[in-house]
């Protein structure tokens, strides 16, 4: 017996599709519509996430700006896999603009579209000069040649280069950049309020949560901070801020995130210095410290002594394991054994056992030692759901997360999961 | 010029007929599937149908094929996620290998790769994915396809056995439903021989051709395989729909027997019985709440559930001064159903764009749909009261397996529509 997660991790290249990336890339950018160059049931998945975003938006008692902009989809079938679909992406177009009058025109491009051989690109510059209004589309199709990520990036990147345009400086004002939950997710709000302490407004969360209109203007921030950690997109957002500072004098910190109680004091105090407010940021950086004082107080006479085991199925780039280690030592917790599920090729297997080993000295133990630990622990510490009752799980959340919040609401799962006294056991999201 | 109706796809929320494919082949006991096709579409799937049914996460896997695929062909991937399925003694009864859309465009011969794999067990192929529609061409694309390759020899019919057709536990509630439709024609005097895609096991499917008639629920779904079925066998059918209500019900019973005869005094007493306690209780609940009604109801759901469902609310259960119906198929000119209770019955993708004005106008409405449609008035705050009769539904538990429909789903139904309506008069209040 050994340890399983409950659905199939096991990845080869092709795990995401670029078209949602582009998607989340201009969601709630009013003034825009996006098309799908896809079969109908593409853009369903789209409007999937959003009624998942709209509810979890729901379900922890937050108030955000939920409209989205208009999605359509080209509706691509077996004639155009046949004759091609770039007369029936042109004519779509048509309708958008005649319907919605939007002020700009975002094209999504499907694996169809990919394996059909569209030729997006000319089409949407055809579009573009009978209408005059822009049109952008990016060179990735579904989850051919990019992923998820590619889709995102590409379509700020060109977003940007398009739209942007230099500014005069407004003093204490940031730009997000990055969406980790957008606005209304924990990240966007810790950093936020963290912000606001120090006397730094923002002003927009690119690419995705401001109008078309605001585009412009937006380089009129003093500085940009990127949401996001030490995995794969924040690469992405560090280019595209590196070309923000190049071109538009907007400056950011370097590899630098509030994540984890170490990094989120660093990153305050980058803040300070990004801003020319040390002095209020060393007073928020204390106010903090206190904050993650008392969570611990609070916590860990329940938690100290209590055993975990850490189960791992993410590859490196899309988790790091050093911060839930860090809170795991905070809250005084004897992690019995790190053991990595079967969703790893050799190499990223190895990429994640050295990460676990330049951070901890606990023991890496194999999916059969991994399952019986799991059984004797106080709770399990979890990327993927696993398989198996009476698993008091807690899954490791997929975005990073942002600030003491983040640790602080971690405690209170892990607190709360050693409070239960239900021996049916289950996972919990945080 | 293209006869496509393109809108928005905010209002309308479907998968793609690569999910409804997997739905059918995962309706059959000890069946697996195997996705052709990106972990992201395979992935979204398993999602939908996990909502329906827990452990299909154990019964379906991917390919994953990469860029190289669409030049080379995929039959490495196919051969090597077949060889891990064995390793890991995967050993169904029934397996579907499915292409997605961009990988049905490759041409790969399917079967003749399957071949190779020299596996125990029956399999069946089919291109799928969004270019052949939504999730129920998929479903019925699938069960066409199963009775194509299978083969099954004619066998003497049995007098007095039905098959059921058109069910499927992934609709919301589709497993209570498809019991107590069982459980219905059982008690009026029918042997129900099979129920494809809902329960019937590979043995039991071989048995098809014995039917002495075949019944479609829900047309959407079921009529193509009635069709093929008739074709191939000369088994006649009938398209009775849903039975909803208590007098719906008793008149979708009397139209089986118009055409093969049962015995409905069971039923009927059951029947009469069910309406005189209803009667007590919704005359006990109108003292304090006043009878039930609402200024507008608004019903959204897969065809056959709108049209047969919208009819019964009307006739049974709701005084209201408009109705509108919003189908996400056309079952009206596929297969003769329609509401006739409704002042307006509009289908999705030729509709949307009114369909979406209604939904952003209800005030003081019922709205029988699901979390799509709820997400959209939710957002703009409007006073609706909501109950769930499809997929998908994030804002409701639904645990205890009772049905929608036939006598038991009646009460079940009325109970849920009071405590809408008494839950929209506390909101009001606040």
């Amino acid at each position: 017996m050994e340890l399983k997660a409950k659905r199939f991790i096991g990845k080869n290249k092709s795990c995401s599709c670029s078209m949602t990336g582009v998607w989340r890339a201009v969601t709630y950018c009013r003034g825009v519509v996006a098309v799908f160059h896809s079969p109908r049931a593409c853009a369903h998945i789209a409007r999937t996430m959003d009624v998942n975003s709209a509810f979890s938006t729901r379900a922890e008692g937050r108030r955000g700006k939920t409209e989205t902009i208009p999605l359509v989809s080209v509706q691509l079938s077996e004639r155009e896999s046949i004759f091609g679909g770039v007369d029936k992406l042109q004519q779509c177009l048509a309708y958008v603009v005649d319907t919605y009058h939007p002020e700009c025109i975002v094209i999504a491009n499907s694996c169809v579209a990919g394996v059909i051989g569209d030729d997006v690109e000319s089409a949407a510059r055809k579009v573009e000069t009978a209408y005059g209004i822009p049109v952008l589309t990016v060179g990735t199709f579904g989850f051919l040649d990019g992923e998820y990520y590619e889709g995102y990036l590409e379509m700020a990147t060109k977003l940007m280069d398009r739209f942007f345009r230099p500014c005069q400086k407004e003093p204490g004002t940031a730009m997000l950049l990055g969406d980790s939950g957008g606005p209304w997710g924990s990240y966007a709000r810790e950093v936020t309020q963290i912000l606001e302490r120090i006397g730094i407004r923002v002003i927009g969360q690119f690419p995705g949560f401001m109008p078309f209109r605001e585009l412009p203007d937006l380089p009129r921030a003093q500085a940009a901070i990127i949401l996001g950690g030490r995995r794969k997109p924040a690469d992405g957002l560090q280019r595209l801020a590196a070309t923000l500072e190049e071109r538009f004098d907007v400056p950011f910190v370097r590899d630098s995130y509030p994540i984890g109680a170490a990094g989120t004091f660093r990153w305050i105090r980058d803040m300070g210095r990004l801003f020319g407010k040390e002095a209020a940021a060393r007073d928020v950086e204390a106010a903090e410290r206190e904050r993650l004082h008392r969570a611990l107080e609070r916590y860990r006479p329940s938690t100290e002594g209590k055993t975990a085991v850490l189960c791992l199925g993410r590859w490196l780039r899309y988790f790091q394991p050093d911060t839930i280690l860090e809170t795991t030592s905070l809250l005084g917790l004897h992690v019995t054994g790190i053991s990595l599920l079967d969703g790893y090729t050799p190499a990223e297997r190895e990429k994640m056992e050295q990460a676990v080993r330049s951070c901890t000295t606990l023991p890496l133990v194999d999916r059969e030692t991994g399952a019986r630990l799991a059984g004797e622990a106080d709770i399990v510490l979890t990327t993927h759901e696993i398989q198996g009752r009476g698993l008091r799980q807690i899954f490791l959340p997929m975005l990073p997360q942002a600030g003491i919040g983040a640790m602080v609401r971690m405690m209170e799962a892990i607190y709360r999961t050693l409070c239960s006294r239900q021996a049916r056991g289950g996972i919990r999201y945080v | 010029m293209s006869e496509t109706t393109w809108q928005d796809t905010c209002s309308r929320n479907d998968t793609c007929g690569l999910t409804g494919a997997a739905a059918f082949f995962c309706g059959i006991p000890r069946s697996e599937v195997l996705v052709n096709g990106p972990l992201w579409c395979y992935y979204y799937a398993l999602r939908h149908l996990e909502h329906g049914q827990s452990g299909v996460a154990q019964r379906m896997a991917v390919s994953q094929p990469d860029n190289n695929a669409i030049v080379f062909g995929t039959e490495k991937f196919l051969l090597e996620t077949l060889d891990r399925l064995q390793r890991e003694e995967h050993r169904p009864d029934l397996m579907l290998v499915e292409n997605s859309c961009a990988l049905s465009l490759i041409g790969d011969d399917l079967q003749g790769i399957v071949r190779k794999a020299g596996l125990p067990f029956p399999i069946v192929t089919m291109d799928s994915g969004g270019l052949d529609g939504g999730f129920a061409e998929g479903y019925a694309k699938a069960s066409v396809a199963l009775l194509r390759q299978s083969r099954w020899p004619k066998l003497p019919v049995r007098r007095g056995t039905v098959n059921v057709l058109g069910l499927t536990p992934f609709y919301y509630n589709g497993a209570a439903d498809a019991d107590e439709i069982v459980r219905l024609l059982t008690a009026a005097g029918y042997e129900v021989n099979a129920v494809p895609g809902c329960g019937s096991d590979v043995a039991a499917l071989a048995k098809l051709p014995q039917a002495e008639y075949n019944l479609v629920v829900q047309p959407e779904l079921g009529l193509p395989l009635a069709k093929a079925l008739e074709e191939a066998y000369g088994t006649p059918y009938t398209v009775p729909g849903m039975p909803y209500g208590l007098d719906g019900t008793l008149a979708w019973l009397d139209r089986i027997g118009q055409v093969l005869p049962g015995q409905m005094d069971a039923v009927r007493r059951e029947g009469n019985a069910a309406r005189d306690e209803l009667a007590v209780w919704e005359n006990e609940l109108s003292l304090n709440w006043g009878a039930l009604w609402f200024d507008e109801i608004f019903v959204a759901a897969p065809g056959t559930t709108a049209v047969c469902l919208a009819d019964a609310v009307r006739t049974e259960w709701i005084d209201t001064g408009r109705m509108t119906v919003y189908c996400q198929n056309d079952v009206t000119t596929t297969a003769g159903l329609t509401s006739h209770e409704a002042d307006a019955v509009l289908t999705a993708g030729k509709d949307s764009g009114q369909a979406a004005r209604i939904l952003r106008g209800l005030h003081g409405a019922l709205l029988l749909a699901s979390s799509n449609e709820s997400a959209f008035v939710q957002r703009d705050r409007q006073a609706v009261a909501v109950r769930n009769i499809a997929v998908p539904v994030k804002d409701e538990a639904l645990l205890i397996r009772q049905p929608f429909c036939g006598l038991r789903g009646a009460a079940f139904m009325a109970q849920r529509l009071w405590n809408a309506y008494i839950g929209l008069k506390l909101a009001d209040g606040k």
